[in-house]
């Protein structure tokens, strides 16, 4: 047992009544003297109120609970929210916890929170109406399977990969604008600029060996919106001194979803990754279990997706962590809504 | 020695400078509030220890450590609520000093954990003042747990808690009701697979949790209060 669980252990004794006089005593100084001590006494506190509403306790426990934990008015209160909270999960559908959902199609990003009670409901239905539903999707997805190729065919818009990022020390401005300041690329420009001068410019990259193909758009003239989903590279820097160099995202009304590559180091080791998207300090969304790939451009990278109504014009920064890796990179990043 | 304003000899109480202590010659009759006598004083400090210039040091030491910790916990009446302290002692020396075989200095501070306690409950109203009807009881500012109507206050309070619930931000908010699911093993199980998720060791996902609860059992308070007053 180690000192941790048996200080949890003498303060649960502590809440129930069951220590002599003197162990009382000891227990209470230092509640008074150690800050840490009675971080520790109120999660303790919590989850004995956790396990009685619960019914988690022994029948002696629930008894000296009754007795001498409840003895004190305020822990009522504490009483009855556990057993409110404790209602209100119970009334939740079951939710796939959205820390670890991750987005594996570049052209789809589901909207948070995944709910995922459909499953669990339909196991309660007929196999009647579970065949017509299967019957009823599988007509939809081929109706939507034959729109989707016969405009690609009309078309005909390849979608291509996204060039390598530019170093920082490349792309100096901010402005998104002009490609050759851009540290992160947009690439849902429509493909009729691509080549020409003036307002196309700004997807070339110059030093790119592939600029032609790096300043390629994913989605078709005209605004079609097909491809909803503008990918961007993000390198490593929180731009604690300011945004003048921070790379912009820039974001068109008919973008739907922003995929977001983050450069790792091709000797993290790490399996699985970390994601906190915050602005202003404050965290919008939690990823969890993300997973690096490999780019065939970039490398090593981290792949995010989330809606582009999520993003506003304002600044944010991503804090990656590989799991078992205590370093936490940043990668900041400004957006802009065109 | 021992500090100047606790012993005084003539029955017309004195304030010392300090406002450390006051000690009446003359106690008042048994329906007013306890005070400090002489006699009390002295049996305290025979309970720290029968040579009477090592207890006043022992005694000093104590209450230097109480100020010094009451104003470490934001307590800008430090020293009141040492007196306060040594006050709650000496009333109830002649029930503990059969009983208790442990360490005295504790004692004092397990005492002062109580004072310090019903300081954070209460609203301070006469903070620094002379006037020592600021010790008495207040009334409970959040009574509604002690009503009998407990169906209404149920639906009173899922209706707070799914207020509150819906202020915390998106991944506290997952997180509290994550960490509350399942039962007994299950509830175990997830919370290690949250905490995994999360990149957090178990005991800091409690903490963590912990926090949640806090803020979330004040939001309910709050809303409590402000409904009831409706």
């Amino acid at each position: 047992m180690t000192e941790h669980s048996q200080d949890e252990t003498l303060l649960r004794r502590y809440l129930l009544g069951q220590l002599s006089l003197e162990e009382q005593v000891q227990v209470e100084a230092r509640l008074f003297l150690q800050d840490e001590y009675e971080q520790l006494a109120e999660a303790v506190e919590t989850e004995l109120i956790d396990d009685y509403a619960y019914h988690d306790l022994s029948e002696t426990e629930r008894q000296e609970f009754n007795d001498h934990f409840l003895a004190r008015s305020d822990r009522h209160e504490d009483l009855r929210i556990a057993r409110a909270l404790k209602r209100f999960v119970n009334s939740q559908p079951e939710v796939i916890n959205p820390l670890v959902a991750q987005p594996t199609d570049t052209r789809n990003v589901s909207p948070f929170p995944v709910q995922v009670g459909f499953w669990s409901r339909m196991r309660n239905r007929s196999p009647a109406a579970m065949a017509l539903a299967a019957g009823v999707l599988i007509v939809f997805f081929v109706i939507i399977w034959f729109i989707f190729q016969s405009a690609r065919k009309e078309r005909e818009v390849p979608f291509q990969a996204q060039q390598p990022r530019p170093a920082a020390t490349e792309l100096p401005s901010r402005e998104p604008v002009q490609p050759q300041d851009e540290q992160v690329r947009n690439v849902d420009k429509p493909a009729q600029n691509q080549g020409s001068t003036g307002q196309n410019e700004r997807y070339r990259r110059p030093r790119s060996k592939r600029s032609d193909e790096a300043l390629e758009v994913s989605t078709p003239p005209n605004g079609s919106g097909l491809v909803t989903t503008a990918t961007f590279i993000i390198p490593p820097g929180d731009f604690v001194r300011g945004e003048a160099n921070m790379p912009v995202v820039s974001i068109s009304s008919e973008t739907k979803a922003v995929a977001l590559k983050l450069p790792v180091p091709e000797n993290d080791s790490s399996q699985e990754y970390r994601a906190t998207l915050q602005s202003r300090s404050q965290t919008i969304y939690t990823w969890s279990r993300l997973t690096a790939e490999a780019d065939e451009e970039i490398g090593k990278i981290v792949l995010m997706k989330l809606p582009s109504k999520l993003l506003h014009e304002q600044t944010y920064i991503i804090k990656l962590r590989g799991m078992g890796n205590p370093t936490e990179v940043n990668y900041g990043f400004q957006v802009r809504k065109r | 020695m021992l500090d100047s304003g606790f012993v005084k000899t003539d029955s017309q109480p004195i304030r010392p400078v300090d406002r450390s202590r006051i000690v009446l010659a003359d106690p008042p009759p048994p329906k007013e509030e306890w005070v400090l006598t002489p006699e009390s004083f002295d049996g305290l400090l025979a309970w720290l220890d029968p040579n009477r210039d090592h207890a006043a040091e022992i005694y000093e030491e104590i209450r230097s450590g109480l100020i010094k910790r009451f104003r470490q916990l934001g307590c800008q009446d430090g020293e009141d609520l040492a007196n306060e302290t040594f006050d709650r002692v000496a009333k109830k020396l002649p029930q503990i000093a059969p009983v208790y075989k442990g360490d005295r200095a504790p004692y004092f501070f397990s005492v002062a954990y109580y004072v310090h306690k019903e300081r954070q409950r209460k609203p301070v109203v006469k903070s620094l003042t002379n006037d020592d009807s600021s010790s008495e009881e207040l009334p409970d500012p959040n009574p509604w747990y002690d009503n009998d109507d407990d169906d209404r206050d149920d639906e009173l309070l899922d209706e707070c808690l799914k207020q509150c619930l819906e202020r915390l931000s998106h991944s506290n908010r997952e997180m509290i009701l994550q960490y509350y699911r399942g039962e007994r093993n299950v509830k175990i199980k997830l919370r290690k697979e949250l905490a995994a998720q999360m990149g957090i060791k178990v005991g800091n996902l409690r903490l963590k949790a912990q926090r949640i609860r806090v803020d979330l059992k004040k939001c309910i308070l709050d809303c409590m209060e402000a409904k009831a007053s409706t």
